[in-house]
């Protein structure tokens, strides 16, 4: 008999709906951590994410006796939490859900002359203009950055989770990408920049 | 025009390339196009600039969503899930069973005289040691046996203290009812006397006593005259005459 932790998912969901509900456990463990770093990114509050993947995962319970496995748990789960995730923004509508938890950077003001690419040169700068730039994305947008370069799901996965034909997922994926690099233009974060930074460092 | 369009159709195989995701004939598209299209070669040049940027953006410092954590094992989520509350009420249904089971494994063993339980634990010869109860059943016994022994023994004394003549004024055991009144009229005179004489002295103590006492306040009232006599005018009269009224109303009756 196998072990807990060498079952796939997709084993695990068969033993949870044969009545073995131990079985929850390893999923919880394994997809805990990712769902709520996808949350926080989407939410930018950790206290938001623990609350909303606790959520998540209190609903995959209810409902995992009725999943059919014709989608991938992961997929399904994600799909939870992201539902969650648009509940929350749109009862937030109108109120900024820039988070408290990192302080903000100071940024210059924009004026004619930006700062430099030196003046950006340090990672923790950069991120801060990234989290800006990618909360002033759409949320489709936002969603599909995030399930691909933080969660590292493949456009298939992608497209399963939030319903979606793969060629919308890409160019969901491809404006976003451009937008970014408008905002980050706009912050003084140049592609040359980056690329230099990383270079150097 | 053309090739704006083709640049626009060639997007998808375009951000496949980019994430190494998709068919590989997307991706194989979009390279033969980056080799001939110098815009969407700097585009995609600056879209991988972007990458580059978000991979800049890492969560924080986890704070753990698990509080709760099972140390032998790495996580028990359920524990998470349902906030450790079946936990707590298992933790509390082992403690009541717990209590349970010591006081039934202790009422087997120690029967229910509090006083008795200690008497015989300490009188088995260690605090705190639990006997058997075939041994405390003999302490017991023999306990009870040193009992009655001893109110068997306060039995017979008091049997021998309530029979009549036994105390004299000498203390020696003497059977008053056969002393004849003349004696007994002797006896009693004898002892009023030594009473009154007892009396006597008593009083004539606390005389000499009182004398004494007398005769000391005298002295000091001489001496305070004596410096008062060295005063001179009416004030020095006036505390003469007051002192003459002090050894007046402190006199004897007799001597007034």
């Amino acid at each position: 008999m196998l072990n807990s932790s060498q079952m796939s998912d997709e084993q695990l969901v068969e033993a949870f709906q044969a009545g073995h509900v131990a079985a929850f456990d390893e999923l919880v463990s394994r997809w805990q951590s990712k769902i709520r770093g996808a949350v926080w990114r989407v939410l930018g509050s950790t206290e938001d994410a623990a609350d909303i993947t606790q959520e998540a995962f209190l609903r995959a319970f209810r409902g995992l006796k009725a999943f059919k496995r014709e989608a991938k748990f992961s997929s399904w789960i994600y799909q939870i939490a992201l539902n969650l995730c648009r509940d929350s923004l749109r009862r937030k509508k109108g109120k900024s859900y820039v988070s408290l938890d990192e302080p903000e950077p100071q940024i210059p003001a924009l004026a004619s002359k930006g700062p430099s690419p030196l003046e950006l040169s340090e990672g923790n700068q950069i991120a801060g203009r990234v989290r800006q730039a990618i909360q002033k994305l759409s949320e489709d947008q936002r969603e599909v950055i995030i399930l691909k370069e933080y969660e590292g799901l493949t456009f298939a996965e992608i497209a399963e989770t939030l319903g979606l034909p793969t060629s919308t997922v890409k160019t969901r994926l491809y404006r976003g990408l451009v937008e970014m690099k408008q905002h980050l233009a706009r912050d003084g974060v140049t592609s040359a920049s980056v690329i230099h930074d990383s270079s150097e460092s | 025009m053309t090739a704006n369009l083709s640049c626009e159709a060639l997007r998808d195989d375009i951000i496949a390339l980019l994430y190494d995701d998709g068919d590989a004939a997307e991706r194989t598209r979009a390279r033969d196009h980056l080799a001939q299209c110098v815009p969407c070669r700097a585009e995609y040049s600056d879209l991988k600039g972007v990458r580059k940027a978000l991979v800049g953006w890492t969560l924080p410092t986890p704070a753990p969503v698990v509080t709760l954590v099972d140390r032998d094992r790495k996580t028990n989520p359920l524990k998470l899930l349902w906030g450790g509350l079946p936990t707590a009420l298992a933790a509390a249904a082992g403690i009541v069973l717990g209590v349970g089971a010591t006081i039934a494994w202790r009422g087997a063993f120690l029967p229910a005289a509090p006083t008795q339980t200690a008497s015989a634990v300490a009188s088995a010869g260690g605090a705190g040691r639990f006997v058997s109860h075939d041994e405390l059943q003999e302490i017991l016994t023999s306990q009870e046996s040193r009992h009655q022994n001893e109110i068997a023994e306060l039995r017979q004394t008091l049997t021998q203290v309530s029979q009549p003549g036994l105390q004299t004024i000498s203390g020696s055991p003497q059977n008053v009812s056969n002393l004849s009144p003349a004696t007994l009229e002797r006896l009693l005179k004898a002892s009023e006397e030594r009473q009154a004489r007892i009396f006597e002295t008593r009083l004539a103590g606390l005389r000499t006593d009182n004398d004494l006492q007398r005769q000391y306040d005298m002295a000091q009232i001489a001496a305070g005259l004596a410096y008062i006599d060295s005063r001179t005018g009416a004030d020095a009269a006036r505390t003469s005459e007051l002192m003459k009224n002090l050894v007046r109303v402190t006199a004897k009756p007799q001597d007034r």
